[in-house]
């Protein structure tokens, strides 16, 4: 283990996750520290009372032990990624890991839209003290959130110096968690009403 | 399409009178076809399949079949059939048939020729009919898949990708038309003997092997991307549903979703929001803080203090994941401790006496008093003392006054 206090800090005091297709390259030598060594690191975290995961070349860290209490506190995590991912496939709907976009193309969409504000507005993140509660504002504050949160990476293109955001694995995690939740249609409910 | 016939392109087949052999080369020169691009159905596909292994056209790397929707099954067998279809059985027939048809003309040689020729460019024409009918089908299905996903709002350049593949495809037809119909072939039916009206034929049996090949290519490249777009459909209806039973409140009833079960199960660290865990020590302060440290030794009870010195991290930081657990948005650490300061009390006869909004067990109120104990180790002062709870001894702290 090359790393246990990085990867540690990565994934159990940030909470985050640790992917291949990060720009920061230090995330990378964790991440093939991490393939390496892997059952060290499994053997670490389980002592922290976490079992560490990987699926779809990101590696994260799930609790074993669950209270009811902390169910409850999971559904509002859980429900505030319902609301970013459902705006951003408002937005961008062909996101994807390894798409790119730029803040104005994506301010503009939100801008022109009826709708799209509201849903931003929706979205419970807290903004900043002194900061005007406009669009703009709001959808910072989002980005912030997803950068923070390792969603998007940011980067400064050398041609013209526009920053650009790309889209990492970490989104493939929460697109493949939802497609696991099962939902009961009304449908099957009804039919299971007449049986 | 209706005069189509599925032995057309045996019968033209026929008037090259060449065998498999060059049929072999001829496809064998362009890009291998893998079976797993081209089929799904075993059942549906065996006959046809068959020959074109003998043929040495689709190489079987025994992977599994994309799957495809019937219409596109039609079309790719379409595309078989424009190239690949030319058995040994089809050609003696339609050999026959030809040859027998021109004798029963009674004709002169020339008037013959142009009659074999015709005959030839008739069944060539089946075929670009047939072509042009899968091009329309594959237009009216892409068309469908675009409509449904502006409906579903969603993006166009979504699409663009697909619309291209489209185009080349119509280019592909004009070009093969163009060859078997433009000046050239023209050219030959004025003044072809036998030996050029065979060589005529075999180039354009070569044309339409290679065109064959980039045909069934590009329907199953559309064909990948209209999976893709499917399931991209799929991903953000279910999405829209999640949030829509969100909204309404019933998610996390088990009458609509598994998810109250699923989160008990399976959830990530990285799904919670907080930085924000406010009864968190940086594990970084635990191991090296000298003051932490020290607050965590003058304040753990016996039993863990042991625990604490034979394995400084784990089984300190598994505790207080414990204490995270407990309400963290109503409780904040400062806030608690802004009520401790003037209430005079000691610090765990204040813990126990707290709201925190819940009830809470021995252990979870031991980690925070251990937690309040080193974090805010500077306001307090830490005595000799112990008190005994359940056969554990705690130790006395006050706050500085």
């Amino acid at each position: 283990m090359d790393y246990p206090q990085k990867v540690t800090k990565t994934l159990y005091d940030n909470n985050g996750f640790i992917a291949d297709d990060f720009n920061d390259p230090e995330m990378r030598e964790m991440y093939n520290d991490l393939k390496v060594n892997r059952l060290q690191y499994e053997e670490l975290f389980r002592n922290f009372g976490c079992t560490l995961r990987f699926e779809d070349k990101c590696f994260y860290l799930t609790r074993i032990k669950v209270t009811r209490q902390a169910i409850e506190s999971r559904m509002e995590d859980f429900y505030l990624w319902v609301d970013i991912v459902d705006f951003l496939y408002d937005v961008i709907p062909s996101v994807a890991p390894g798409s790119r976009f730029y803040y104005s193309d994506l301010f503009r969409k939100v801008e022109t839209s009826v709708n799209l504000p509201k849903k931003l507005i929706s979205i419970p993140l807290k903004l900043k003290k002194g900061t005007v509660p406009d669009t703009k504002a709001y959808m910072e504050e989002l980005l912030d959130f997803l950068k923070k949160k390792q969603v998007l990476d940011e980067f400064v293109r050398e041609e013209d110096h526009v920053t650009v955001y790309q889209v990492t694995s970490v989104f493939s995690y929460f697109k493949d968690y939802v497609k696991s939740i099962t939902l009961r249609s009304e449908e099957e409910k009804s039919y299971e009403g007449t049986v | 399409m209706a005069s189509f016939n599925e032995y057309s392109i045996g019968r033209f087949g026929l008037c090259l009178n060449r065998n498999r052999d060059l049929l072999t080369r001829l496809f064998q020169a362009s890009e291998p076809v893998y079976y797993s691009q081209v089929v799904e159905d075993d059942a549906y596909r065996n006959c046809d399949i068959n020959e074109l292994i003998d043929l040495h056209i689709v190489n079987i790397l025994g992977k599994e079949m994309l799957s495809l929707t019937p219409e596109f099954h039609e079309m790719i067998s379409k595309a078989f059939s424009l190239g690949y279809l030319v058995s040994d059985h089809d050609v003696m027939r339609y050999k026959e048939k030809l040859e027998s048809d021109i004798e029963d003309c009674n004709a002169s040689k020339d008037f013959r020729h142009d009659i074999y020729l015709r005959r030839v460019k008739n069944d060539i024409g089946e075929i670009i009919m047939v072509m042009s009918s899968s091009v329309d089908e594959l237009n009216a299905a892409v068309e469908r898949e675009f409509k449904y996903a502006e409906d579903n709002e969603l993006k166009k350049e979504h699409l663009v990708r697909f619309l291209n593949t489209d185009k080349k495809l119509h280019d592909l037809i004009g070009e093969v038309d163009s060859f078997l119909f433009g000046p050239a072939v023209k050219k030959l039916q004025r003044d072809s003997n036998d030996g050029e009206l065979d060589s005529l034929i075999i180039e354009c049996l070569a044309v339409f092997s290679r065109k064959g090949t980039d045909l069934l290519k590009l329907l199953t490249t559309i064909n990948y991307y209209l999976n893709e777009v499917n399931k991209k459909i799929e991903e953000i209806e279910k999405i829209h549903r999640i949030k829509a039973l969100k909204d309404e409140g019933r998610l996390s009833s088990p009458e609509y979703s598994n998810l109250r079960e699923f989160l008990s199960t399976d959830f990530a660290l990285w799904h919670e929001t907080g930085s924000q865990h406010p009864f968190y020590i940086p594990l970084e302060d635990i191991r090296e803080s000298p003051f932490i440290k020290d607050a965590l030794l003058k304040a753990k009870i016996r039993h863990d203090l042991e625990m604490f010195r034979n394995q400084p991290a784990g089984p300190v930081d598994s505790m207080y994941n414990e204490a995270f657990a407990v309400d963290k948005r109503k409780n904040h650490p400062q806030e608690i401790m802004n009520q401790f300061l003037p209430s005079g009390k000691s610090l765990f006869s204040f813990i126990d006496d707290f709201d925190f909004g819940q009830e809470l067990t021995l252990n979870e109120k031991v980690n925070y008093f251990v937690y309040f104990a080193c974090v805010f180790h500077k306001q307090l002062v830490f005595t000799d003392s112990y008190i005994e709870r359940n056969g554990k001894k705690i130790l006395v702290i006050y706050p500085k006054k």
